[in-house]
């Protein structure tokens, strides 16, 4: 039980932080007159907030939680799945994001219509991305919930409320501008709580040294391979080639200012995330020598924040959390609502909407999608995170082919497009109900992207190849301009 | 006529490139931080010992403790000093001095720990009741518990407290971690119903300066060497070149003149 004046001080520095994120909403509200202001920020965003922006995307709760507990319960070798991070970051920034960037859209669904001519796409994509996003969302509430009920004397419907409320309010507010400094309020914090409490941490285990020795001691997997190269691998496929094709990290992409600037955006989220990368291993591992026999891995940052580290120090960490949730769903919550307003109520019902009409759609979709997941999440799913990390695997299946290869191949075809997506994500849906071992030994991420691979490759073969009009937006000689329309269907 | 050429200002580009690399700079200088924090090691050091408590109440007034253990660094019992944590809740614990004054010398009968069980912020007199408990004794280089006698234990004289358990710790104990797996309730719990919050709390201990894990005789370097050379120290080089490598190749692939759209607004219709 948190001591009440402990209590106090992280309830202090939580309203702080609510207040602070619903300024920044109403600070760049005005900036957020057009859809363009609205759900890419204008496309104004620079390399360090952009940088931010991305790492902001990516790193959720289940970092700061999930995998500080992965550390604790599984030791070093977890520590290895950031290398399909890096692996999917370049897949992003050598083939994915200064196409993307250089086409200009609006939701990664725009991606689909412009390159391969279909509405049909532009729908199945947008509906997937909603249904998807919005489980992935209530997880988010529910961990978040969660935590703040078990720190502070809320109740945990309370605490959900409270946590969908600040994310609905700014994201309401300030859209993608919103989000994106909110994202460099969260780079600032994270780095800020990791700096401040390694060293610390280090020094309460005695030093690295120390720390191995005792882990050891523990259990020597701890500090040696608890999980195979293979386990590894696919542990961290459906995440690192999900960053190359994620809805939202699309969108942030679509937000930087110019094409060039997306690469050196990547290469600031890649420093954000080397020195978190450090920072939870560190936080994971130190804990284990600590406290070493937590009832659920997951307690170790809670744990962590507030009773180990000094209290300024450990608030701050606690906050990170708080951030990590409430930042991560902003992002989820504007990819979700942009599918809505923009690629289903603007582009099948009204496509002659006024800016000013499509931006008060992207609002009360955001209002709307941001009520959903409470009520998915005040009903306590058990099997919340198995949906988040199916939903994971199956959006990597659906999209990873049709994006990455189509937008760096001219034969692909809209029916290849189609035929990927619907193959993938039934060989990922399929593959996921048989028993373990799975056949061949490979993981549902694994036989989703195989399948997928293959049918857009074969099935574009025997089709037509896609319109010269299409592939000029993307396979332009170099320096010359993209020519899509935003206003196409 | 001899021109001078002016210091150009700053560009863009450069101030740019000069983010970028005060960045990469920063990132080094943590990792060599790090590695500096790292090779201090423990002498000198603080260590921490942990009480974690984990109490839930069965219906009827029969309490049952789970998930409650303290973990302790270092042989040095008999240098342990206590720092009462005010964050405490529901218990609070003491690990005497081994002074020439103590009866309980660590040179005549070993070091031993007392356990308060003691609700805070809770003005009920506690003096009729008894606990019972089982306890666990870990060796921190082994999974086989030392056995401990359970013993009943009452309520002190004044009421302030539930119980005082005291655990005298074998003279050859080298540290790690007390389990107790199970404290009952025995008499006088039907008002505690409800009163235990069921999550965990931890009281933080500091030991002072001097206290280190003990190595063993004839334990070699072999597993810190395993952990940090490895696994660590290749993942934090791999880390860095890949960020190097990285913005090396986003300058030299994003130059202004390849990008057209820094030339102007991109001709969207």
């Amino acid at each position: 039980m948190t001591p009440s004046w402990h209590l106090r001080v992280f309830l202090a520095i939580t309203g702080l932080y609510v207040v602070v994120v619903c300024a920044i909403g109403l600070w760049t509200y005005r900036k957020t007159k057009d859809e363009a202001g609205f759900l890419v920020a204008g496309r104004s965003l620079g390399p360090i907030v952009g940088g931010a922006t991305l790492m902001a995307n990516q790193i959720s709760a289940g970092t700061t939680i999930g995998v500080v507990g992965f550390h604790y319960f599984s030791g070093i070798s977890f520590l290895w799945t950031w290398t399909s991070v890096w692996f999917g970051w370049l897949i992003a920034a050598i083939l994915v994001a200064p196409k993307m960037r250089e086409m200009a859209g609006i939701t990664l669904p725009d991606y689909f219509a412009a390159r391969f001519e279909s509405l049909a796409l532009r729908g199945v994509s947008a509906i997937l991305i909603m249904v998807a996003y919005a489980v992935m969302l209530s997880a988010q509430y529910q961990a978040g919930g969660l935590l703040i009920s078990m720190i502070t004397r809320m109740s945990y419907s309370q605490a959900v409320i409270l946590v969908a409320a600040t994310v609905a309010v700014y994201t309401t507010l300030g859209g993608m501008y919103s989000n994106a400094y909110v994202g460099m309020l969260k780079a600032v914090l994270l780095i800020g709580a990791y700096v401040t409490a390694v060293p610390f941490l280090l020094r309460s285990v005695g030093g690295l040294h120390a720390l191995g020795y005792a882990l050891h001691s523990i259990d020597s997997r701890l500090t040696g391979s608890w999980f195979t190269a293979r386990h590894l691998f696919a542990i961290s496929l459906a995440v690192g080639l999900g960053l190359a094709c994620a809805p939202y990290e699309i969108s942030a992409i679509y937000s930087l200012s110019s094409k060039r600037v997306t690469r050196l955006a990547i290469g600031y989220s890649f420093v954000f995330q080397a020195i978190i990368a450090v920072g939870v291993l560190i936080f994971g591992l130190s804990m284990r020598k600590l406290v070493p026999f937590l009832p659920d891995p997951d307690l170790a940052t809670p744990v962590l924040g507030m009773s180990i580290l000094p209290v300024w120090i450990g608030m701050l960490a606690l906050l990170t959390v708080v951030v990590t949730f409430t930042r991560t769903g902003g992002a989820i919550l504007l990819t979700i609502a942009s599918a809505l307003s923009h690629d289903i109520y603007v582009k099948f019902f009204r496509p002659q909407a006024t800016e000013k009409e499509k931006v008060l759609a992207g609002r009360l979709s955001v209002l709307c999608f941001g009520i959903i997941p409470v009520i998915i999440a005040l009903r306590r799913m058990d099997l919340v995170n198995f949906v988040v990390i199916f939903a994971s695997q199956l959006l990597v299946s659906f999209f990873f082919a049709p994006v990455v290869i189509g937008l760096n191949w001219r034969r692909a075809t809209r029916e290849g497009a189609l035929a990927s997506m619907f193959g993938g994500a039934t060989a990922c849906l399929t593959w996921n109900r048989l028993a373990h071992p799975y056949f061949w030994g490979l993981d549902p991420v694994e036989a989703g992207l195989i399948v997928s691979i293959l049918l857009l490759i074969m099935v574009s073969l025997v089709t037509e190849p896609a319109s010269e009009h299409s592939l000029r937006i993307f396979f332009a000689p170099k320096n010359l301009p993209a020519t899509y329309d935003n206003r196409a269907p | 006529m001899i021109r001078l050429n002016a210091p150009a200002a700053p560009n863009r580009r450069d101030i740019k490139h000069r983010i970028v690399h005060s960045l990469a700079a920063l990132g080094i200088m943590i990792l060599v931080i790090f590695s500096i924090l790292a090779t201090g090691s423990a002498a000198g050091d603080t260590a921490v010992a942990l009480v974690e408590v984990h109490i839930e109440l069965r219906p009827g007034g029969t309490g049952v403790v789970r998930e409650r253990y303290f973990h302790i660094h270092g042989p040095a019992f008999s240098k342990f000093q206590l720092l009462t944590d005010s964050s405490a809740e529901i218990q609070r614990m003491t690990i005497r001095e081994d002074d020439a004054n103590n009866d309980y010398a660590m040179s005549k009968k070993g070091p031993w720990i007392s356990l308060i069980l003691k609700p805070e912020n809770d003005d009920r007199n506690f003096r009729n009741y008894t606990v019972s408990y089982a306890i666990q004794l870990f060796n921190q280089d082994s999974s086989i518990p030392i056995a401990m006698p359970a013993q009943p234990l009452s309520s002190d004289q004044s009421g302030a407290t539930i119980a005082t358990i005291r655990l005298d710790l074998p003279a050859d104990y080298r540290g790690g971690s007390v389990y107790l797996p199970q404290m009952e309730v025995v008499q006088g719990s039907d008002e505690l119903a409800g009163s235990f919050p069921a999550l965990p709390s931890i009281v933080r201990f500091h030991f002072p300066a001097g206290v280190s894990l003990p190595r063993r005789a004839g334990q070699s370097n072999r597993v810190t060497q395993s952990f940090l050379e490895r696994q660590l120290y290749p993942f934090l080089v791999l880390q860095l070149v890949w960020l190097v490598l990285y913005f090396r190749w986003a300058r030299a692939s994003a130059a202004p003149m390849s990008d057209p759209e820094i030339r102007g607004p991109a001709p969207h219709a």
